[in-house]
């Protein structure tokens, strides 16, 4: 969740990229689509990007991250799914508009009257890339190795509301004999009725389960090759897939190639070929991008606006699915009063941090949840926490520490990162300017940081959270309910648990969302844990002869804009 | 001679052991675990089914005795960043680290070489004096600041060169990272190598060798840079373990797909088998360096010859 590691899937986006806004640069030249021009097939769901000035096939080379690990049933890290998205994909897809949409499934899931049964049909003659049959049984597999327990896949509680899931998982399952191993992996709740019928059980109704099944958890297995869940994932190049593209060549920290998926039920894929080129370092790539050795990379934060004069076209920003806060230890005193909390939040100046010293980078707020997300006007927490010195300066007072005094010197923990060392910097002068309080910042790389963290031994820390899945749920439960497994600061607070708790598997969407909205007033107004101070934003550098990727690049980009439909990118018609 | 490469051999054994013992021992006394960052996003269980799958949840002494006896048969255990066998991930890498350290270490003995004995045969001359005006600027360079003035004057100004990637065939992909590696140690050896045969070239032996009437040309290369190749021979030994192992700027300002590109972020994810596994290579490439160069004095100089002791 904090951001300083910038590998994981929540946290990628950040470390990588970081754009701006931007898009919609559409030069406009003629269609001329010839007749190489991959059709969609009659399934196909509906373009995400329309009249698209295409040239036919065609190759392009994208910066990268070297995958961890290529399996998509045990990873977590952005550069991992960004790989896997362009290779697999799910019963449903997300749309531009973040809407599940049919994928593999041939249509909305049948849902029982309680809403814990969920039965989903599959697209016919579904085939994978080697031609072998895509069936029903190949999802069940997905299933059942996410939840397995030496996969130990890293989002298996994505599928914690499956029957039987979180049994599966538990380690001890280890030393059980074969025969038993198989009664619990029976007992999960998830079959294949025939070859094209799926059937889902669920612990409690859950609204978002469609949103789920179309992560990487759920993709499917090609079981003619991974023939039992726990088995070991083969390599990249040894693998069938049902994605846009195919493996067709990787060099370990050097490259992979992929080709396109003429077997593939979605829209076809434009390009012939998409390289990925790994890179760790922005500044190499920004340079690699300058002599024409990339199409497209992510941009170098630290020289945003030195690139802003150099590419005013090629660069493209867009906010991301992540926000960035303080984070207070409630369990720290005085911390532990409501009134201290929203002084030190209220004591921020977003405008000044992001504007000045974060030199733009990124979008300051006092939303936690984004604003689309919670489908609601952006800035309706900036009465409750948005910068006023002397209501911060009051609430103070009001807490038993007028000017400062007799205020405990605190510890802001740092990861040792220029801007997050720099946000650390900056909070400390405003504190010790506005409220007349002083802390100390501590910096310290990323596991020790994250150790601080994640062990509660911390008071004040600059960090954030990326979403996984486009849903309130996701921000809000497990990290502001007070047995949240991510509830690192101490939130405690029965009015905002008993707002989870009807929310949770709330079966009426539009109440549900009430409810989070409701929750997450709280949590800000309250400042149960964090006071947010801007989301984050992802910069890319895109050659103007590519298309797709800027009308495509929103909060689900994973590492490069539009990747997580790479079928829509294209070469422009010159 | 070869009793005493197997002696030197075998007392690589221990050597290799306490490298290993204090590395694995300093790397889990350092805050924070390979999955320590990941507890800020995943379930408690799904970390401690992660620990388990990757022999964390042992204690450190037992996991300590596991990893000898995984290194007694060659297995340097899982890469926890690249999820595969540390082993897999050294062979991959090992070709390009070798390579960039071999080349770098012939441009520095042909450089070197060269300036050195230009300086020392026109001594006290223009060309001495833009020798070492030149090593004394090479010296004093960073190598990470020289490969970005390099790859901004040839590969963004000029064209020449690329960023990215390393192919040991193609002039475009190493001769970069080449020279920014190796032109501090060129101008080492260039500032040895004409200290040595200045000397060398006022030794008797020389003077008698022109006496006779040989040609100077002669007179240089066959009598006084031989002589003069031992103080620059001993040096020679760690500037390539230098080279081979100490890459890790050049490799990572080059993308080049080395060990010690894989060994910074090892370190930063605390990847603790891949740490080890860098760790040990490099220990193992210095020693075997330092043995070579002690076998190569015996052929330079014959009085070192270890039969002769």
């Amino acid at each position: 969740m904090s951001l300083s590691k910038g590998i994981f899937v929540p946290v990628i986006v950040i470390a990588l990229a970081l754009m701006a806004a931007a898009c919609g640069d559409d030069d406009a030249t003629e269609p001329n689509a010839t007749d190489d021009t991959p059709e969609a097939t009659p399934e196909a769901t509906e373009p995400a990007v329309e009249n698209r000035e295409q040239r036919a096939g065609g190759e392009v080379t994208v910066h990268y991250v070297d995958f961890q690990s290529f399996d998509p049933h045990f990873s977590g890290f952005t550069q991992d799914i960004g790989h896997q998205g362009m290779v697999w994909r799910g019963l449903y897809d997300l749309s531009k508009d973040n809407e599940p949409e049919p994928l593999m499934a041939a249509g909305e899931p049948q849902v029982s009257a309680d809403g814990l049964r969920y039965t989903i049909a599959l697209q016919d003659d579904l085939v994978w890339s080697d031609g072998e049959p895509l069936t029903a049984e190949d999802f069940v597999a997905a299933i059942e190795r996410t939840c397995h327990f030496a996969i130990a896949g890293q989002y298996r509680s994505l599928l914690s509301n499956v029957v039987g899931c979180d049994a599966y998982a538990d380690p001890g399952n280890a030393e059980l004999s074969e025969a038993e191993q198989e009664e619990v992996r029976e007992a999960i709740g998830v079959e294949a009725a025939d070859e094209t019928t799926l059937v889902f059980e669920l612990q409690q109704p859950q609204p978002t389960f469609p949103l789920i099944l179309s992560m990487w958890v759920a993709w499917p297995v090609p079981t003619h090759i991974v023939e039992h869940p726990g088995d070991e994932w083969p390599g990249a190049e040894e693998l069938a897939f049902n994605g846009p593209f195919v493996v067709e060549e990787y060099q370990p920290g050097t490259q992979m190639v992929l080709a396109r998926n003429e077997e593939y039920a979605g829209r076809m894929a434009l390009l012939d070929r998409i390289t990925l080129r790994y890179v760790d370092d922005a500044e190499t790539a920004n340079n690699a991008f300058r002599t024409g050795e990339l199409d497209m990379a992510t941009a170098n934060v630290a020289n945003l606006a030195a690139l802003e004069d150099e590419f005013p076209d090629e660069l493209v920003s867009t906010p991301t699915a992540a926000t960035v806060g303080l984070m207070l230890n409630l369990g720290v005193e005085p911390l532990d009063q409501e009134e201290v909390r929203l002084a030190l939040a209220k004591a921020i100046d977003r405008e000044s941090l992001v504007g000045v010293v974060l030199q733009g980078a990124h979008v300051p707020t006092t939303d936690w949840v984004p604003a689309e997300i919670l489908d609601v006007e952006p800035g309706t927490m900036d009465e409750a926490i948005g910068f006023d010195p002397e209501g911060a300066q009051e609430l103070l007072a009001e807490a038993g520490f007028p000017d400062g005094e007799g205020f405990p010197e605190l510890e802001i923990v740092v990861a040792d990162t220029g801007e997050t060392r720099t946000i650390g910097e900056f909070l400390q002068e405003q504190y010790n300017e506005i409220l007349g309080i002083d802390t100390t910042v501590e910096v310290l790389d990323g596991p020790s940081r994250a150790e601080r963290l994640t062990t509660g031994d911390f008071e004040l820390h600059p960090g954030g959270f990326a979403q996984d899945y486009p849903d309130p749920e996701n921000w809000l439960t497990s990290l502001f309910h007070s047995e949240g497994s991510l509830n690192f600061w101490n939130c405690a607070d029965p009015e905002i648990d008993a707002l989870i708790d009807d929310a949770r598997y709330n079966r009426d969407d539009d109440e549900r969302r009430e409810l989070y909205r409701q929750v997450h007033e709280l949590v800000v107004g309250r400042v149960c844990g964090i006071a947010p101070y801007h989301h984050m934003a992802g910069h890319y550098l895109v050659s103007p002869e590519i298309g797709g990727a800027r009308e495509l690049s929103d909060t689900k980009n994973r590492v490069l804009p539009g990747d997580w439909a790479v079928e829509e990118w294209y070469l422009i018609q010159e | 001679m070869s009793g005493y490469v197997l002696r030197r051999l075998l007392g690589m054994i221990p050597l290799l052991w306490a490298v290993a013992t204090v590395t694995f021992f300093l790397m889990h006394a350092v805050p924070g675990g390979p999955f320590a960052a990941d507890g800020e996003r995943l379930q408690p269980e799904t970390i401690a089914a992660l620990e388990e799958r990757y022999g964390l949840d042992a204690g450190v002494a037992e996991q300590y005795v596991r990893f000898l006896g995984g290194l007694a048969t060659g297995d340097l255990g899982i890469s926890f960043q690249q999820n595969r066998p540390v082993t897999d991930v050294v062979a991959e890498r090992i070709g390009p680290t070798v390579q960039l350290g071999l080349y770098a270490f012939v441009f520095a003995v042909v450089v070197g070489g060269a300036l050195g004995t230009v300086s020392a045969v026109k001594k006290d001359r223009w060309p001495d004096y833009a020798g070492v005006a030149f090593t004394t600027v090479a010296a004093g360079v960073p190598s990470f600041v020289l490969a970005v003035l390099l790859i901004v004057v040839f590969a963004l100004e000029l064209g020449w060169a690329r960023v990215l990637g390393w192919n040991a065939f193609d002039p475009r992909a190493f001769v970069l990272p080449t020279v920014a590696l190796g032109l501090f140690p060129a101008a080492f050896i260039a500032r040895m190598t004409r200290a040595a045969l200045i000397e060398a070239l006022e030794q008797d032996y020389v003077r008698t060798a022109r006496a006779k009437g040989l040609a100077e040309r002669s007179v240089v290369l066959t009598h006084a840079v031989r002589n003069a190749l031992i103080p620059v021979l001993t040096v020679a030994g760690p500037i390539l373990a230098g080279l081979v192992t100490g890459s890790f700027i050049i490799e990572q300002i080059f993308e080049v797909p080395g060990i010690g590109r894989a060994f910074v972020r090892a370190v930063q994810t605390r990847d603790y088998g891949m740490i080890m596994g860098a760790t040990l290579l490099y220990a193992l490439v210095i020693a075997l360096l330092n043995l070579v160069v002690d076998v190569l004095y015996g052929v330079v100089d014959p009085r070192t010859r270890v039969s002769a002791r």
